[in-house]
């Protein structure tokens, strides 16, 4: 079994108070709690604190856990002979348990001793799972692979983790920070209670030309100065293949064309909208044949850009 | 080592949910959830007709007022607070992740 060093995990001495591993354990948990911190090696790092927490707050965990003796993190090592016992529970056969579950394990089965009752039923644990998908499989469903270690109950009455792959068929409809449910497919519950829920939280990943908002997509539309002034049919790169833009006369940069129900499709049916972001972009190099067409038009035309300004001074005169 | 498969489903306003199912996913009480629902934290579809029925994303919600409470030993107030601000970033998030995706990209 590896070690864990509860105390170091969460910074505080091996005589610490009850009170002083509670102030220790709620500035930890603030920090890297998932629904609070954005760190991403955050719920991790919550996992170990809140499993030091469980053992260090429960006087008898705690008193178990010290007649461990201390070791280097992630040691292996055998408890004391007797220990089981001594902790107040059956002795298991140690093998590679966490420590965490067999504490958690041994507080159990002595809160259970000697009573008469039937066995707590108790629900299975909820999973939650990050689950990272390009634009494109949201936008055609997709089907991913998670490798989950799951709590299951050894034949010692022992809950020992073991590792499970698990396919799941993720629907179109994926949009950033949606969460999909898998009804009992967490951990399985003991003593006939329910088993728990998987739940998938879903990421979208950066796409090289479109950004996503909701179910819109956004995709930038670079176009010649000439294009922008005559108008242009385009050919437009959309999630399902390419269709043909036609770009009015006169259009601005920064001008959004809406392509109606081109984004991505939206669980219930449906889709979003996909907008094309005029954008006009001169050439990096123009040969003296197009600086002279440049040079007519600068001398022909009566168009004045920066009209506004001179207004607006006016006005704040 | 087993592979098992799974069809996943979104969570929508067309799964709903009775106030005993809630408490039973969520692990919270149906006090709990009472004063939850009291303090503006959660909200039953139709809050005039008894018994409560929950929109799916209720389930949501309510799983985070459980890991609130759990994890910070918060009282029913002090969930719904921490949920409200909570709620307040994810929306300025998502205001902030639609401008930026609005924003176009410099061209080189």
């Amino acid at each position: 079994m590896k070690y864990k060093d509860y105390y170091s995990i969460l910074g505080v001495a091996r005589g610490a108070s009850a009170e002083q591993i509670k102030k220790a354990y709620r500035k930890l948990a603030q920090k890297y709690h998932p629904d609070v911190s954005k760190d991403p090696a955050g719920e991790e790092k919550f996992k170990e604190v809140a499993e030091a927490y469980e053992t260090l707050k429960d006087p008898d965990k705690r008193l178990a856990y010290d007649q461990l003796g201390a070791h280097a993190p992630g040691e292996d090592f055998r408890p004391p002979p007797d220990w089981g016992n001594r902790a107040g529970g059956a002795t298991p056969d140690f093998g590679d348990l966490d420590l965490g579950e067999l504490l958690a394990g041994l507080a159990a089965s002595r809160h259970g001793a000697g009573r008469a009752h039937a066995p707590l039923r108790m629900p299975g644990e909820d999973f939650e799972a990050k689950v990272s998908i390009p634009l494109d499989a949201a936008f055609s469903g997709t089907e991913v692979e998670l490798n989950l270690a799951m709590p299951e109950m050894n034949p010692q009455g022992f809950v020992q983790r073991v590792p499970r792959t698990l396919k799941v068929r993720i629907p179109k409809g994926a949009s950033d920070g949606q969460r999909l449910r898998l009804p009992g497919r967490g951990g399985k519950g003991f003593n006939g209670g329910r088993d728990g829920d998987l739940w998938l939280n879903i990421a979208l990943q950066p796409h090289p030309l479109f950004r996503a908002s909701g179910h819109d997509l956004f995709l930038d539309l670079p176009l010649a100065p000439w294009e922008a002034v005559l108008g242009a049919t385009v050919e437009l790169p959309t999630l399902g293949g390419v269709v043909q833009l036609k770009v009015p006369a006169n259009t601005n940069s920064g001008k959004q064309l809406r392509l109606t129900g081109r984004g991505l499709p939206r669980p219930a049916g449906g889709a979003g909208d996909l907008y094309a972001i005029a954008q006009i972009v001169v050439p990096a190099a123009t040969s003296a044949s197009e600086q002279s067409l440049y040079e007519q038009l600068k001398t022909g035309s009566t168009f004045a850009p920066r009209a506004r300004f001179g207004q607006e001074l006016k006005h704040a005169d | 080592m087993p592979t098992e498969t799974g069809e996943a489903g979104w969570v929508s306003e067309a799964h709903e949910f009775s106030m005993a199912e809630l408490a039973e996913l969520s692990g919270l009480s149906a006090t709990e959830l009472h004063e939850l629902v009291e303090f503006g934290a959660v909200a039953p579809l139709r809050p005039e007709a008894t018994p409560w029925v929950f929109g799916g994303h209720c389930l949501v919600t309510v799983r985070t007022a459980f890991r609130l409470r759990q994890s910070f030993e918060l009282e029913p107030h002090g969930i719904a607070l921490a949920m409200a601000l909570l709620q307040r970033v994810s929306d300025l998030e998502a205001q902030l992740q639609h401008l930026q995706a609005r924003l176009p990209q410099p061209t080189v």
